[in-house]
């Protein structure tokens, strides 16, 4: 995605400032411009798009990707104990798949 | 990846009755074992888990073997007889292919699989139609080259003359469309006499590939719908079989038919009728969908299958059909008088793997246990079973607004599409899923289960979230007897009738007009209603007359749903009943029922409630009894709050009585929670839970005649509150207030005016 879109969907706003408000807080309400960057990156299809697969109830997630319907998902490096981080990850990911920004921890 | 399901030829069983369990374990052994039900939620934030141990007579150690699933519908006729003698041949039908390049299918066959012989009217590799002719030797495949457009109608005809060897192929649209060339003929010789005959059996939509313990194996499956399907003992010219297309036929016709069906037929039933005088009937397997429109339909001479059947002379077949599994018993469980009624399952263990085949144990018939009656929503349970929320649909991750959390069950579903799908899934070429059986293992009704839907911690949906009522109910200790609505449909008001007070599931969707109506009686008789969820009594559905355990909705018209029927296709094949929302049944909205009717969806957080204006009503003391705080439900295993996942709003204008009260209402939401569609005739800004005060739950209580009354607390989140803080919290002690009112004989007095 090219990075005027990035603009459009954060309307001037400081992005530094909207991932650190998804870092603090990944589900619920959010600010209008994240909510938007969250929207368009979560549009994804089913082929292609990146989940968490539990392997431990309520205590561990595996990083996955979906392969479509009827398909075997494949499972991507990523363990996580905390969905919080698990969400961040996969916001890190999205952003550099779609806008190619690094993010760091 | 699972090794272990199950399920149970029934789900509801009171003592003296037998339940047949029958298990796939992929092990050498497993241990079988029977629990009550008490609260299956995993998560550290929820009480521990409690599960009864119950010792019953099929505690044991079994062997493990593993059991599989033929899915996929057809048509089946046995009329060998009509076949003796019989060399050349002629199949046809007008034909509504939905997935013609998804490679070789059969529409009419006589054609074992096996042993690579018969003969068979065909989609062609080629998305084209075809004929396939062996005698287990020679092999001959011809097709028109022509590619099918999906979703068009054609007249398909094929046919082979014994004395000649010729094949002739016909492919003719129904509509004609520039640029695209679909229309034509093919023809090639084989041997004359080639001998196709084959023990296989009469099938439409499906070759036949062999018998497995009792079930007919479906191959080659076909997705469309198949109308007005014959069958000639002769080889017929195009003319002779255009013909045959319609009603009606010459007597020279007439003399070489093997068999016409006439699916307009029996729409409700599983008969598949020959018209042809040859009493070659049949049957459909695995319950492909009825009451379609075929080819002739117009929408001019009415819109339901009982006006003009002629016109819905069709069946849709789908590859993904799944009815009962029919797998082999492994044990079986008489119920021993005196068993407490409640919420039980067979625990299946081995090598570290678990799996749970839930039942019922309700009270004998007129013999109620207890003044009070949990309601189990069977049918929803079912409406829901094995759903693919998180596998087929990318959006579902905006529809929860957060990263998409699947489970072990779920990542099994996707890879076993044989384990059949939920009301709320697409099959393979697109159509909705109208029927639901749950002669199938049901992995997502269960405890210890995790779903999509429920926000956390907990994360949990329908019967697992269930289970926080009824360890609320134990924890406070309330006997009560548990009775489902699959139940509730074949008894009506008298199953309810005894009982003080009902409390309702989280979320009881899904109603038939029988259990709609015993409900009103009930709350209409003195009976009192805790209906204790959101989106309740909204979907109208149907159950088959003979066919046990399988349900039907269509989702006609408007509402929250999954997939829309194709015009002409609004009423129900089982009941010839009008589908759709309850609201547009005509006074029968869940307003009119419970005070409340579904507003808004949302996944992600939930809201506390506000005490509304309604609470200082003396009508609702009882309710709020004890209670000072303003904020109601500000904690939760599901969200967060009381309040969430899908809400009611309390609206006169849509049925809501009168005099309900309004005791507190919800908000805001996150935005994530949206205002339903049904209420949203234009598309329109500011319709989400962070602008529109529509968004909201309330809670609201009613008297109803002869002392009845009726609490509603509109949400499916409340129930994850009940247990927060070891049951010690305002929303658990405000139910606690309404229930021990409800089970007061006393009568509720009408409020004058």
């Amino acid at each position: 995605m090219a990075k005027q879109d990035l603009e459009q969907l954060i309307q001037g706003r400081d992005l530094n400032e909207l991932v650190a408000e998804f870092r603090a807080k990944t589900t619920g309400q959010h600010s209008p411009a994240l909510q938007r960057l969250i929207n368009r990156i979560r549009s994804e299809p089913m082929t292609g798009k990146l989940a968490l697969l539990c392997t431990k109830p309520h205590e561990e997630w595996r990083l996955v990707q979906m392969n479509g319907r009827g398909k075997p998902m494949t499972l991507l490096d990523g363990i996580f104990h905390d969905l919080n981080d698990a969400e961040w990850a996969i916001f890190k990911l999205r952003m550099k798949r779609h806008f190619d920004i690094d993010l760091q921890d | 990846m699972l090794k272990i399901t199950g399920y149970a030829d029934r789900v509801s069983a009171m003592p003296g009755d037998a339940v047949r369990f029958m298990i796939n374990c992929e092990y050498p052994a497993y241990q079988a074992s029977v629990v009550r039900v008490v609260q299956g939620d995993t998560a550290p934030e929820a009480p521990p888990v409690k599960l009864v141990p119950v010792p019953t007579s099929i505690d044991g150690r079994y062997p493990g073997r593993p059991q599989v699933i033929h899915a996929g519908s057809f048509g089946r006729v046995d009329c060998e007889r009509g076949f003796a003698g019989v060399s050349s041949l002629s199949l046809q039908a007008m034909i509504f292919p939905t997935t013609p390049q998804k490679g070789r299918q059969a529409i009419l066959s006589k054609w074992d699989e096996a042993a690579g012989r018969g003969i068979a009217m065909i989609v062609a590799a080629d998305g084209s139609l075809g004929i396939e002719i062996s005698d287990g030797t020679t092999r001959k495949t011809l097709s028109v080259g022509k590619p099918m457009l999906s979703r068009h109608w054609y007249f398909a005809a094929v046919s082979y003359d014994a004395a000649t060897g010729a094949l002739q192929v016909h492919q003719e649209p129904q509509h004609d469309f520039p640029t695209i060339d679909d229309r034509g003929s093919a023809s090639d010789t084989v041997p004359a006499g080639l001998s196709w005959q084959s023990a296989a059996p009469l099938l439409f939509a499906a070759n036949w590939g062999g018998e497995d313990l009792g079930r007919t194996v479906g191959r080659a499956l076909y997705n469309g719908k198949i109308d007005r399907p014959r069958v000639s003992g002769a080889s017929l010219s195009l003319a002779d079989m255009q013909e045959l297309r319609g009603d009606l036929w010459s007597e020279r016709l007439g003399g070489s038919l093997i068999g016409a069906w006439d699916f307009s037929r029996d729409i409700p039933g599983i008969r598949m009728d020959d018209i042809s005088g040859r009493e070659h009937h049949g049957v459909v397997v695995n319950m492909p969908t009825r009451g379609v429109t075929g080819h002739n339909f117009t929408g001019e001479d009415g819109m339901c299958w009982k006006d003009r059947p002629t016109q819905w002379s069709a069946i849709h077949f789908h590859d993904d059909d799944i009815y009962d599994a029919g797998w082999q018993v492994d044990f079986s469980l008489t119920i021993p008088e005196g068993m407490k009624s409640g919420i039980y399952a067979v625990r299946i263990e081995a090598e570290g793997e678990e799996q749970f085949v839930t039942f019922v144990v309700r009270p004998p018939r007129g013999k109620p246990g207890s003044k009070l009656a949990f309601l189990f929503p069977l049918a929803t349970y079912m409406a829901y079973a094995n759903e693919h929320f998180g596998t087929n649909d990318g959006l579902v991750e905006l529809h929860l607004n957060r990263a998409l959390v699947l489970h072990p069950h779920q990542q099994f579903l996707n890879e076993h599409r044989e384990y059949g799908h939920s009301l709320y899934d697409l099959h393979s070429d697109g159509s909705g899923v109208c029927y639901s059986s749950r002669l199938r293992p049901v992995l997502n009704l269960r405890p210890k289960v995790e779903a999509n839907h429920g926000a956390g911690p907990s994360h949990l949906w329908l019967f697992n979230a269930d289970t926080h009522i009824t360890s609320w109910l134990e924890n406070f200790d309330q006997d009560y007897d548990v009775i489902t609505d699959e139940d509730l449909h074949a008894e009506g008001h008298g199953l309810l009738r005894d009982y003080q007070t009902v409390v309702t599931a989280t979320h009881p969707e899904y109603y038939t007009k029988e259990m709609y109506d015993a409900v009103h009686r009930y709350t209409h008789g003195g009976g009192r209603l805790i209906y204790l969820g959101g989106n309740g009594f909204y979907w109208r559905i149907a159950y088959h007359a003979t066919q046990p355990g399988i349900i039907e909705v269509r989702r006609s018209e408007g509402g929250s749903r999954a997939w829309e029927p194709p015009t002409g296709e609004y009423y129900h094949s089982f009941t010839g009943e009008y589908g759709g929302m309850w609201r547009r049944q005509g006074n029968r909205s869940p307003n009119h029922l419970v005070g409340v009717g579904f507003t808004a969806q949302g996944f992600d957080q939930s809201s506390p409630y506000r005490r509304a204006p309604g609470a200082d009503d003396a009508r609702a003391a009882f309710i709020l009894e004890g209670i000072e705080d303003e904020i109601l439900g500000d904690f939760g295993l599901t969200g967060g709050g009381a309040a969430g996942m899908e809400l009611d709003r309390h609206d006169v204008s849509v049925g809501s009585p009168p005099h309900s009260l309004v005791i507190a209402s919800s908000g805001p939401h996150t935005e994530a929670h949206v205002f339903v569609v049904e209420d949203m005739l234009f598309n329109f800004m500011g319709a989400t839970g962070d602008v529109c005060d529509k968004v909201r739950a309330d809670l609201v209580f009613f008297e109803t005649p002869q002392g009845g009354a009726v609490f509603s607390v509109g949400s499916i989140a409340y129930s994850g509150a009940l247990p927060w803080n070891n049951f010690d919290n305002n929303i658990s002690k405000l139910t606690l207030n309404v229930l021990r009112r409800f089970m007061d004989p006393t009568p509720f007095p009408m409020p004058t005016s």
